[in-house]
């Protein structure tokens, strides 16, 4: 057992906080259970009706199935036990082709371009104007999104309060001229001015407020 | 008792140093892994050789076009035409991310060796933890040893303490960032050649020199190519020239392409770069390689996909 005397507590305190160990800058890494979540925190909000089997004897099969493979660790804060399922385990590099065909439809490794003339019912559209034909253009994501932000900014003079912005960024050419479209659109809607900075070496509008929705609105009228 | 723990404390120390720098040490090797940002060349699947390039090409705006020239001839020599990526080569340039770039690679392996003994050290390592006199009746100042740091080769209070690294990582997309607006900038002041592939006629540096003079290459010029091994004359021509250095695509670098004047690229450089620069910007697992950099290297436990590092 270590005796901790008062002066030698105190000078491994020192050592201990350690700034001449640490790096400027250093990060404790995050543990992967935290990280990554293999079950789920809560059972709410998870029941769908549509995945209930139709007959009693259905359900109880399912439900064997299911304890089969977890079983008691779904009441406990450890991770699941795998290991009860039966594999077989190859290595075959021409085997490997298949499964990575399969992977690459399930997970590609590179974000799929949608086709530009695929219609779809939430809306989306791939943009429709070029870049040379409005004084201005604004971008999409590498994710095929409009890259319209909201966030949380703090007040400069009031610490504890904080106001939501609104970004536009990848905008293109003539940033004073998309503005000046933006305040009158967002007038017509709303019949009150609203305060916006563009920046242009960022490439960017920052609105004070909520207006995602809005800028969404005005460039998906516009074609973007 | 008192004598003994103070040594364990201070081996404690040592120790505790030694262990810190051996970890740093090995961080650094694990570095060059989880620091490139672009993917390593012996990737099990190569799934580059399969990446096509077309439904991400001329997405906005018009590519940019080069010329292709050769090397064979001292004479400016053209034989094509080739185009480049606009989100490789022409993007908006900003300055503020090639400056934390090159921030970043100057004071990485930046390590301060500055180290101040404090008392206990001083004692531990020249004597003089007693009393130096009785602290009454003696008409001297009262002192508790001759190591304190008002004494003449005494501990310094507040000094350096142990070796400190500045080992930091900037984020992912930052890095890549900087290659991509370095490169801009680059070709916007037509320092960037694209060369057909590096096939000199002789060995002799002199050849090197008259290219660079006849076709108004700068004062250092930096030939990257794909594969890490080039063909012998430009090897032989190039070895005694300081100014003049190869290097493979994988050390491509924000320092090093503002540190040489003009830069030279061959097409399967020019290819290869494309499609690892557009992989970096249209990938589906950058949640995941922006951690590694943040809480550095570790093997990320993805359920669907074991067999697959992030790299």
């Amino acid at each position: 057992a270590l005796l901790k005397l008062d002066s030698l507590h105190l000078e491994m305190n020192v050592y201990r906080r350690g700034g001449h160990l640490l790096n400027r800058g250093f990060r404790h890494p995050v543990t992967s259970a935290l990280q990554h979540r293999t079950y789920r925190e809560n059972e709410n909000f998870s029941f769908d009706w549509d995945k209930v089997p139709e007959t009693l004897d259905k359900e109880r099969k399912k439900f064997a199935q299911f304890s089969e493979i977890i079983g008691e660790s779904r009441f406990s804060d450890t991770d699941l036990n795998i290991e009860n399922i039966e594999y077989t385990a190859t290595q075959n590099p021409g085997e490997w082709e298949h499964v990575q065909m399969l992977l690459d439809v399930v997970s590609p490794r590179l974000i799929p371009v949608p086709s530009p003339t695929e219609e779809c019912s939430s809306g989306f559209f791939m943009p429709k104007v070029k870049p040379g034909s409005l004084p201005y253009f604004v971008r999409r994501n590498s994710n095929w999104l409009y890259p319209v932000y909201s966030k949380l900014r703090a007040e400069p003079s009031y610490p504890n309060t904080k106001f939501t912005v609104t970004n536009v960024k990848q905008i293109e050419g003539d940033i004073f001229r998309l503005k000046k479209d933006l305040d009158a659109f967002l007038f017509d809607r709303y019949k009150q001015e609203f305060i916006g900075q563009p920046n242009e070496l960022m490439q960017k509008i920052t609105y004070r407020g909520n207006l995602e929705k809005d800028c969404k609105d005005f460039l998906k009228s516009k074609g973007f | 008792l008192i004598h003994f723990y103070k040594r364990s404390k201070v081996m404690l120390a040592k120790a505790r140093l030694a262990e810190v720098l051996r970890r740093r040490s090995s961080e650094f090797i694990k570095l060059g892994r989880s620091a490139s940002t672009l993917p390593a060349n012996d990737d099990q699947f190569d799934f580059l050789s399969s990446f096509d390039i077309k439904a991400h090409q001329a997405r906005y705006g018009n590519p940019q076009e080069v010329w292709v020239e050769s090397l064979e001839t001292v004479q400016p020599n053209f034989t094509g035409i080739r185009q480049l990526h606009q989100d490789v080569f022409a993007v908006y340039p900003r300055i503020d991310l090639i400056h934390k770039n090159v921030v970043w690679q100057t004071t990485y392996s930046k390590v301060n060796y500055a180290h101040a003994k404090t008392v206990r050290e001083m004692i531990h390592y020249f004597g003089g933890g007693a009393k130096p006199w009785p602290q009454k009746r003696m008409g001297r100042a009262r002192h508790g040893s001759i190591r304190s740091p008002q004494w003449k080769d005494g501990g310094k209070a507040h000094g350096p303490r142990g070796p400190k690294s500045f080992y930091h990582m900037i984020p992912y997309h930052t890095r890549v960032f900087g290659l991509t607006h370095t490169l801009t900038v680059k070709f916007i002041q037509d320092d960037i050649h694209v060369v057909k592939d590096l096939e000199i006629p002789t060995d002799d540096p002199d050849f090197i020199h008259e290219i660079i003079s006849s076709r108004g290459w700068g004062k250092s010029t930096l030939v990257v190519d794909k594969d890490d091994i080039f063909p012998r004359n430009i090897t032989a021509a190039t070895d005694q020239i300081k100014h003049v250095n190869l290097m493979p695509l994988y050390g491509l670098n924000v320092l090093s392409m503002l540190k040489h004047h003009t830069l030279i690229l061959t097409e399967s450089a020019v290819e290869e770069l494309t499609k690892k620069i557009l992989f970096a910007l249209n990938r589906t697992d950058s949640y995941a390689r922006t951690g590694l950099s943040h809480c550095g290297p570790k093997p990320v436990d993805l359920k669907i996909e074991k067999h697959r590092p992030v790299v």
